[in-house]
């Protein structure tokens, strides 16, 4: 479904991200570790369209996007979900999640999407009227994933989910995507912790200083001892 | 001072403010959503009373009522051109802040002086909305200060209404509070710049056909009432629209008993003085912003 | 090596010829009057940009020191009877003083705030001149919207300077705009001119100098003021004349795009933008109205295509003078 080819990207003189290559089946769970600092969000970036790689290309469903507007994208259903969030601060929870249903394919699942994530996050829909301002840590992270579902993803690249967030509360993150999932979403997430993640995902690359480092199942990356150490802290 | 001539000055600076009020409005958005402050909406406001005025007892006659909405809608688009021509292309410069600042300055220098070339250096006047006056137990009023307060008042709740309502309004809100964020869920971000600067263009023709009947059409005409709607939007915290509405009218007010006592000149260099004061010790202005 | 001697020289070549200019011109008064302009435009033009190129300040009111300038010392001479000399002395010294005054609350603001706050002087400026006219100050009038009239001119050595004879003028002048142009010179390569440079062309995170950022900033404020002040003094006993109109938005219009053109922050550009920019505006008085529509476009279509002004024009014309002789080398040694 998304495949990355050789992308290399620079900010100013430091080269971020160096050949990187990955591929994400439709359906799959695919998280990518690494130590913050590595490139993992650039990646994401670069992936969505916000920044454009210096060389290399990106194919999602058989359509080049690595010289489209984030837009464009956004409108083929890849959503990205920062992870410093974006929020609209002076909106309430409630326009901040129709904004999230801004483009034409989503406009019409408005409806349907509201409730998704209402079942998905049930506290959002007590804090419907509030301002993003009024909100905490997790509630926020709760409704920068929400307004990314209300634009009826097939694909999520979901950045850090669970950063910040009290242990319970990333347990309920990731079982809302692992749902998401399900309900026939791919999911590509990057995590520095990968405690919860890799008991979710398919399959695990990892990166370091720029470059895929590692991929593979989860099996195969616990048996792989450097892996094992860098990553899994086992 | 008598209550009359009181009631009067004091009509007389509500219903400037309502000028003032479409002006800054005009301002605050498109600073918002594109974060340029455009030197060019002066230039907005003296066309847009321009072209009123010549489709209307200027040239061609044609009957007001259906001279106002003609004016409105191509002043809108014409904010929009605007947005496209001369903005969009300058978003890929380096200094872009610099260069914007001194294109829209050149921009609005080139169209005043078009207007002079166009129309010549006479003023003009245009038709008050409504002649005629009306009585008010014992107070006498003209019937466009009232139709200036109205119309005022009425564009004020439109535009709050789109901005809260509608997908395009509550867009242009998302671009001004996450730039980035508006880029993640899909907004068409270079209509929505477009968009801003003709709403800012309507503005501001609506602007020009309230105020215009009171201080005639010149080729600078534009610029007092941007610069004082500059001085509204700094004082009530650009971007709080609480803030921007009340300094609107303290501002007004305020000029129209100046000028009574003192004498017109004294205003803007007044003006002057308390924003600099005001920046100086409250950057964020008295009402705080976004 | 080679390239310094090539400067020299034409530096010297240049100053021969504006030496040598009253010979080809001397009794073309028009023609002689518009290249004196030239030099006290060039002195203003050169000035602003010591703020607007190298300070980075967007400083918009840099014509009010002008006026302020003219104004204070045509009233000194006129009324306490001060000689022209001074008083292009006491012109920079008020603007100086103005512009110190202005420039201590308005040099905190950010940049969009400067801009609109020093724009405002060219209007607020104008109408207190005006105020200040017949009637208000019997000793100190400014002559209201008429403006200031005969100013007296300088006197040297017995002889008397006269708009009859514009060949003294001219080399009056001349020598003013070395002067000043020295003086500009001296305080860009000065260390608070190179700290400015390092400033401007730094990436984002080096952008402060420090606690010393503000007074230096000041300090370039008043001085810049202070050379705009006095060529404002000299202007107004060359004219014998100083009104509110040298304020009027044509003339900002014609001094900014003069800077621009000219390239911001590329000393001497912008009096060389000046020179260019002064006869550019004579070309184009036949045009009338347009002029000022036209002079207004330039400043876009500079601004858009060729932000560093006469320098990129020089530098696509060295592209193409390249080009053409790659051409003429590929062409002869290419076998016919």
């Amino acid at each position: 479904m998304l495949k990355v080819d050789n992308i290399n990207f620079y900010y100013g003189e430091v080269q971020v991200l160096k050949d990187v290559s990955l591929k994400v089946e439709e359906g799959e769970f695919v998280a990518i570790f690494g130590p913050n600092g590595h490139g993992k969000s650039t990646l994401l970036k670069v992936i969505c369209g916000l920044l454009k790689p210096v060389s290399g290309s990106i194919n999602y469903n058989d359509h080049v996007i690595s010289r489209l507007s984030t837009q464009a994208i956004v409108e083929m259903g890849l959503v990205y979900i920062p992870e410093d969030r974006n929020l609209f601060p002076e909106m309430t929870v409630a326009e901040n999640l129709r904004m999230g249903a801004y483009v034409k394919h989503a406009r019409s699942k408005m409806k349907e999407n509201f409730e998704l994530v209402y079942q998905l996050f049930p506290k959002l829909k007590t804090l419907n009227d509030r301002t993003v301002s009024g909100l905490s840590g997790g509630e926020a992270r709760m409704l920068a994933i929400g307004r990314g579902l209300m634009s009826s993803p097939k694909f999520l690249a979901i950045d850090e989910p669970s950063f910040g967030l009290a242990p319970n509360l990333r347990v309920d993150v990731f079982k809302a995507i692992e749902e998401i999932r399900q309900r026939g979403a791919t999911i590509l997430l990057v995590e520095q912790s990968t405690f919860i993640a890799s008991n979710y995902a398919n399959r695990i690359y990892a990166i370091e200083d720029g470059k895929i480092i590692f991929e593979g199942s989860k099996e195969e990356a616990n048996h792989n001892e450097e892996i094992r150490k860098m990553f899994l802290g086992i | 001072m008598d209550l009359d001539t009181f009631i009067n000055l004091l009509l007389a600076g509500i219903t400037l403010g309502t000028v003032y009020l479409m002006m800054a409005m005009g301002l605050t958005l498109v600073y918002g959503v594109t974060k340029v402050f455009n030197y060019a909406q002066g230039s907005f406001f003296s066309w847009g009373g321009y072209l009123a005025w010549y489709l209307s007892v200027g040239v061609l006659g044609w009957n007001y009522y259906l001279v106002i909405p003609i004016t409105l809608v191509v002043m809108f688009i014409a904010g929009m051109i605007f947005e496209k021509v001369i903005i969009l292309p300058l978003r890929r410069f380096p200094g872009w802040d610099f260069t914007v600042i001194i294109v829209t300055l050149g921009c609005s220098l080139a169209l005043d002086n078009l207007i002079l070339v166009i129309f010549g250096p006479l003023s003009k006047t245009i038709p008050h909305l409504m002649e005629g006056t009306l009585k008010i137990g014992k107070f006498v009023v003209a019937q466009h200060d009232v139709l200036m307060l109205v119309i005022g008042i009425l564009m004020f709740i439109i535009l709050q209404l789109f901005l809260s309502k509608t997908w395009i309004g509550l867009a242009l809100r998302a671009v001004s509070q996450d730039n980035v964020g508006a880029k993640i869920v899909g907004l068409p971000l270079n209509t929505l710049y477009s968009v801003a600067f003709g709403i800012a263009g309507l503005l501001s023709a609506v602007a020009a056909i309230l105020l215009a009947p009171r201080t005639l059409l010149y080729p600078l005409v534009g610029w007092s009432t941007l610069l004082k709607a500059f001085v509204v939007i700094v004082l009530g915290g650009l971007g709080n629209i609480k803030g921007t509405v009340i300094a609107a009218f303290a501002l007004s007010i305020a000029e129209i008993f100046l000028s009574y006592f003192l004498g017109g000149i004294w205003a803007m260099p007044l003006f002057l003085a308390v924003l600099v004061v005001l920046l100086v010790f409250k950057p964020k202005g008295l009402f705080g912003s976004w | 090596m080679v390239n310094n001697l090539l400067k020299n020289l034409s530096r010297i070549g240049l100053l021969l010829l504006l030496a040598i200019l009253p010979i080809l011109f001397h009794d073309n008064d028009h023609i002689m009057n518009i290249i004196i302009l030239c030099l006290i435009w060039g002195v203003v033009a050169a000035s602003w940009d010591l703020i607007l190129g190298y300070a980075n300040l967007f400083s918009f009111g840099h014509l009010s020191f002008f006026v302020i300038g003219g104004y204070a010392s045509g009233l000194l001479a006129k009324y306490i009877g001060l000689t022209p000399w001074l008083g292009y002395i006491a012109g920079g010294i008020a603007a100086a003083i103005i512009g110190f005054l202005i420039g201590i609350p308005c040099l905190r603001l950010k940049g969009m705030y400067l801009a609109i706050v020093t724009f405002s002087l060219n209007f607020v400026l104008p109408t207190l001149i005006v105020w200040a006219g017949p009637g208000k100050f019997e000793n100190f009038s400014t002559g209201g919207s008429w403006g200031l009239t005969r100013i007296p001119a300088p006197s040297l050595f017995g002889y008397v300077f006269t708009r009859q004879e514009l060949v003294p003028w001219y080399y009056l002048s001349l020598g003013f705009f070395i002067m000043f142009l020295s003086i500009i010179y001296l305080i860009i390569k000065s260390n608070i001119g190179l700290a400015f440079i390092a400033l401007r062309d730094a990436e984002p995170q080096a952008k402060s100098l420090g606690v010393n950022e503000y007074k230096y900033k000041l300090l370039v404020f008043a001085l810049s003021a202070f050379i705009a002040g006095s060529a404002g003094a000299y202007y107004a006993s060359y004219f014998s004349l100083i009104s509110p109109a040298s304020m009027n938005l044509d003339v900002f219009l014609i001094v900014l795009v003069m800077v621009l053109f000219g390239g911001l922050g590329v000393f001497p550009g912008a009096a060389i933008g000046a020179f260019i920019i002064t006869i550019v505006n004579e070309l184009l008085r036949p045009t009338l109205e347009w002029r000022l529509v036209i002079l207004g476009t330039i400043v876009i279509l500079t601004m858009m295509f060729m932000p560093k002004g006469i320098m990129d024009i020089l530098a696509l014309l060295g592209r193409l003078m390249k080009r053409i002789l790659n051409i003429r080398r590929s062409s002869k040694s290419t076998p016919a």
